[in-house]
């Protein structure tokens, strides 16, 4: 399990996390959206035990990630912009992976060599194309058997096939071997069918983390047509994240379950009214609304 | 599963797959050194033991081989400074990359770790060639029958430690940058920076202090510890032919004391380095300021010198402060902007910068207006252990024209001392005449007599606490109304040159190593030739005199009695204070002094460690003075007397 507890990082006074906590349990597959400049990329670099935080505690199965070998071998990374040696071929990286990770496996590179047919294996990494590179990568960190998978936007640069291909291990990977993996992306569609956790980052902090089951029920599109062609004066503690109109028909984005909003809007005799369930960037989307982080409508 | 080859029980403080992977990596470093090493020793062993004539004798020369020797170590400071840096910055190249950083230090391994395998893959990047050509060298030399040992052992220990003292130099820079390209840069600064502040701010000195000349500071122990490439070559091959083992051990001494401090530093600053620095300038909070600041002073002290010498001379030390000031601030602003990584940083970095140019401006102030009280120091006599005199240059030009001495005595120390303070009592006149460039010399109205002229004068007192304090006094006007004033500098130093004593070692000086109580004349001769091609002219010479023959058309050869008569008789002057020194070409000087110089040639035995004696000679040379009644007298028995010539000859003047 990583716990992440109130974890403070400046960059020259710039707060980069501002006291950020996240769990991730053990086995799950754990979602991190979030806004550009967010703080993404730097709690996994956290994680990972690469970056050293100014206050707080990240704790990999209840240590320190840290400067922490014993965390580091359980932990393999893809961080969005790739790097390996100049001139190293896949071949070369897994012989120096060999050498650090001791539950590096052979047998499955050497397996996976089939999957991964279109990487050269001997060419240096350098000079193939990105999402070649990101195939040496997935190759090369899957290799490794790590407890837990760090990645960084993983699957930008791959084709549908390949992306579909590489989701497919890694779930093979979480049921089969216990595997955790955290994975920060923008693909909000992709995220929504393969993360079972999923956490929302805004200005260095976790602004809701839950399942998605339960985020996705804790949100509801309420599409209403009222008596009036207006829209009726709401009860003042109903959270209502987003309103809008069409016709008569009203769509509304409300904090709660969908039964308990349908109930109380079910006070106003609406003549039609249907709760829907939000996507992932819907939720998104309406929870960053409520940052001061949304679609504007700009007249240029 | 897992694999059996793996090396993970290495974790945490040393990895050998990441040790192979350097040396694979960055094979092309150790190869070229390997070759340069190659090119020095074994190669040119083979080259210069199979040429032609040795292939003859069949046998090498022992000398040869200990030459090339040589000339390979002390060659090892250059080639460390290029290869122990060309290593560092490879193997620790990947701090200054963020996408390297996160790459090897999300590896299952400690920092220390990390360090430790890239410094050993350092080492070996040097010891492992340097073994390899040892043993080829020695085959070679075996082979010839000429094998040195000793030299090849002092070769390995000054090829290993010289370029890991360099490496480990570069490995503590690296540390406190995160930018591949500031690092060659600062590399290169540090290796010369103290030296070359050290020469800005002599500049600084002699041009702002009247009696602060010469390099101080370039030249103190100091300037030379701190620049190592100056250092390793002092203490390796200064002075010397052969290449010492003492002088290897101090540079062993020097290289793996700093080299391990260097490493100790850089293992310190390393585990707190924050990694997210990658790609900045200076990546140590503590440092960025002293880096702003610091680059503010040297390009203020470098471009202020440089836009002062070249464009604004005339005006004086206030331009040079201005300009100084002036680029300090600039070079601040150019730091942050480099630390900052923009260039609009004067919003908030104006107060910082133009505070460093106040500093600036004030510190050089004060140095001009002699705070510190450089230009008025004197020592007390009684802290004085020894002093120096160097200069002036005196007349007439013979053997006794330099006074270059050193004063022991108490009574010569106070003397020297009042002479010093005398000099400082009139400071301004000095300093105004140095700055103003006044005349350097005046004449009468007939332009005959010299009334005015200048002279130096380098005072270096050893004190009692050991130290060596320099005052160097250029130029000092000298007029001719003064000379007799024994209250004025120029009195007491015109009665210092001609007191007998001070003029006897003055002369004696000359004749370098002789002790004096073997010493013969052998001969001489008679320079009949004046200095100016006019006087010449107007002689005439007539039958040959008595104890002299004529060798070309102006010179009088001595015979050994003859020199004998007058050497004896110019040290009976000279004792007797009838010689004279002169610091103006005055009527006194010009009247009392001949055209000819006399010259001696003297004689004296050596004998050597082994017992063996030889004779050595050396030419003593003095110009006859009219007051010098015993050689007027010896001249005059030898009948020479009326062969000199006088400046009365310079008829038409």
């Amino acid at each position: 399990m990583i716990q992440v507890q109130n974890v403070v990082k400046r960059f020259d006074g710039f707060p980069a996390l501002d006291g950020l906590s996240m769990t991730v349990p053990t086995g799950a597959i754990y979602g991190l959206v979030g806004p550009n400049g967010a703080g993404k990329s730097t709690v996994l670099r956290h994680i990972t035990g690469v970056y050293q935080q100014d206050s707080g505690l990240i704790l990999v199965d209840g240590e320190q990630a840290y400067e922490n070998p014993a965390v580091k071998v359980k932990v393999t990374n893809i961080p969005d912009d790739l790097y390996y040696f100049v001139s190293a071929s896949t071949r070369d990286m897994a012989r120096f992976y060999q050498g650090f990770y001791p539950r590096f496996d052979r047998a499955r590179y050497e397996k996976l060599k089939e999957i991964f047919h279109t990487v050269e294996e001997r060419r240096p990494i350098r000079r193939l194309s990105k999402g070649m590179q990101k195939q040496a990568a997935f190759w090369l960190a899957l290799c490794c058997r790590p407890e837990i998978l760090v990645l960084d936007e993983p699957v930008d640069g791959l084709d549908p096939v390949m992306r579909r291909q590489v989701w497919s291990l890694l779930m093979s990977d979480v049921v089969q071997e216990g595997t955790t993996v955290l994975v920060s992306s923008h693909n909000l569609r992709e995220l929504e069918d393969v993360c079972d956790h999923v956490g929302i980052l805004s200005k260095g902090k976790v602004l809701v983390e839950r399942t998605l089951s339960d985020l996705q029920e804790n949100l509801v599109k309420m599409q209403v047509v009222f008596q009036t062609p207006e829209l009726p004066e709401l009860p003042k503690d109903m959270e209502v994240l987003n309103v809008s109109r069409v016709g008569r028909i009203h769509t509304l984005i409300v904090r709660g379950r969908a039964d308990e909003v349908t109930n109380r809007l079910a006070v106003y005799q609406p003549i039609l009214m249907d709760a829907l369930p939000l996507t992932l960037e819907e939720i998104f989307i309406y929870e960053l609304g409520g940052e001061d982080y949304g679609v504007r409508d700009v007249v240029l | 599963m897992g694999s059996g080859t793996s090396s993970f029980k290495f974790h945490g403080w040393f990895n050998p797959t990441l040790f192979k992977k350097n040396l694979t990596r960055f094979w092309p470093i150790w190869a070229v050194y390997t070759a340069v090493l190659a090119f020095l020793l074994p190669v040119e062993l083979l080259l210069t033991l199979t040429s032609r004539s040795n292939l003859l004798v069949n046998v090498g020369n022992l000398e040869d081989v200990r030459n090339i020797v040589r000339v390979a170590t002390a060659a090892m400071p250059t080639v460390g400074f290029l290869f122990g840096a060309m290593a560092a910055i490879a193997l620790f190249s990947y701090l200054m990359n963020a996408r390297s950083v996160q790459m090897l230090h999300a590896l299952p391994i400690r920092r220390e770790g990390l360090f430790l395998t890239n410094w050993l893959s350092g080492f070996a990047f040097f010891l492992a060639p340097n073994l390899a050509l040892l043993l080829i060298s020695a085959l070679i030399e075996a082979g010839m029958g000429v094998l040195d040992p000793r030299g090849l052992v002092l070769w390995l220990v000054t090829a290993t430690v010289c370029p890991m003292f360099f490496f480990c130099f570069t490995v503590c820079i690296a540390m406190f940058t995160g930018h591949v390209l500031a690092l060659p840069v600062f590399y290169g600064i540090l290796n010369v920076l103290v030296i070359g502040v050290c020469a800005l701010m002599d500049f600084a000195g002699g041009l702002m202090l009247y009696n602060y000349n010469g390099n101080h500071l370039m030249d103190s122990d100091l300037a030379r510890w701190c620049t190592p490439v100056y250092q390793l070559y002092h203490l390796l091959v200064s002075g010397r032919y052969d290449i010492t083992a003492q002088a290897v051990t101090a540079v062993a001494g020097y290289c793996v004391v700093l080299g391990a401090a260097f490493t100790l530093i850089a293992v310190l600053v390393y585990q707190r380095r924050q990694l997210e620095r990658a790609g900045d300038v200076i990546t140590v909070g503590w440092v960025r300021p002293v880096f702003q600041y610091g680059l503010g002073v040297c390009v203020g002290l470098l471009f202020g010198l440089v836009l002062y010498t070249n464009f604004f001379y005339s005006f004086g030390c206030g331009a040079y402060i201005f300009l100084t000031a002036l680029c300090a601030v600039i070079g601040a602003f150019a730091g942050r902007m480099l630390l900052k990584k923009t260039l609009r940083v004067f919003a908030d970095g104006w107060k910082g910068c133009f505070a460093l140019g106040v500093v600036m401006a004030l510190a050089l102030f004060g140095v001009r207006a002699d705070f510190l009280g450089f230009q008025r120091w004197t020592p007390d006599p009684a802290q004085v252990v020894s002093v120096q005199i160097h200069g002036p240059h005196t007349l007439p030009d013979d053997d006794g024209k330099y006074l270059d001495q050193t004063f022991t005595d108490a009574a010569d120390i106070r003397r020297i001392v009042a002479l010093h303070k005398a000099l400082n009592a009139d400071m301004q006149t000095l300093r105004d005449l140095k700055e103003h460039s006044g005349d350097y010399e005046r004449w009468d109205e007939e332009g005959e007599y010299q009334i005015m002229g200048t002279q130096y004068l380098r005072l270096s007192y050893t004190m009692a606490d050991g130290s060596v304090v320099n005052r160097w006094y250029d130029p000092i006007p000298v007029y001719q109304e003064t000379l007799e004033d024994p209250d004025t500098y120029a009195g007491m130093l015109n009665a210092l040159l001609n007191d007998p004593r001070v003029m006897g070692q003055t002369y004696w000086r000359y004749l370098g190593e002789i002790d004096g109580s073997d010493v013969k004349p052998t001969g001489g001769w008679i320079f009949r030739a004046a200095p100016a091609e006019k006087y010449e002219e107007d002689v005439e010479l007539g039958g040959s005199p008595a104890g002299a023959t004529y060798t070309q058309s102006d010179d009088l050869t001595l015979t050994d009695q003859a020199a004998r008569m007058l050497w004896q008789a110019f040290w009976e002057d000279l004792s007797a204070g009838r010689v004279h020194r002169y610091l103006l070409d005055d009527k006194a000087r010009q009247e009392n002094c001949y055209v000819s110089d006399i010259n001696i040639s003297l004689s004296w035995t050596v004998v050597d460690g082994s017992g063996e004696r030889s004779t050595r000679s050396q030419d003593f040379t003095f110009t006859p003075e009219k007051s010098a009644t015993s050689v007027m007298a010896a001249l005059e028995e030898l009948g020479l007397k009326d062969r000199l010539t006088q400046r009365g000859a310079r008829a038409g003047r």
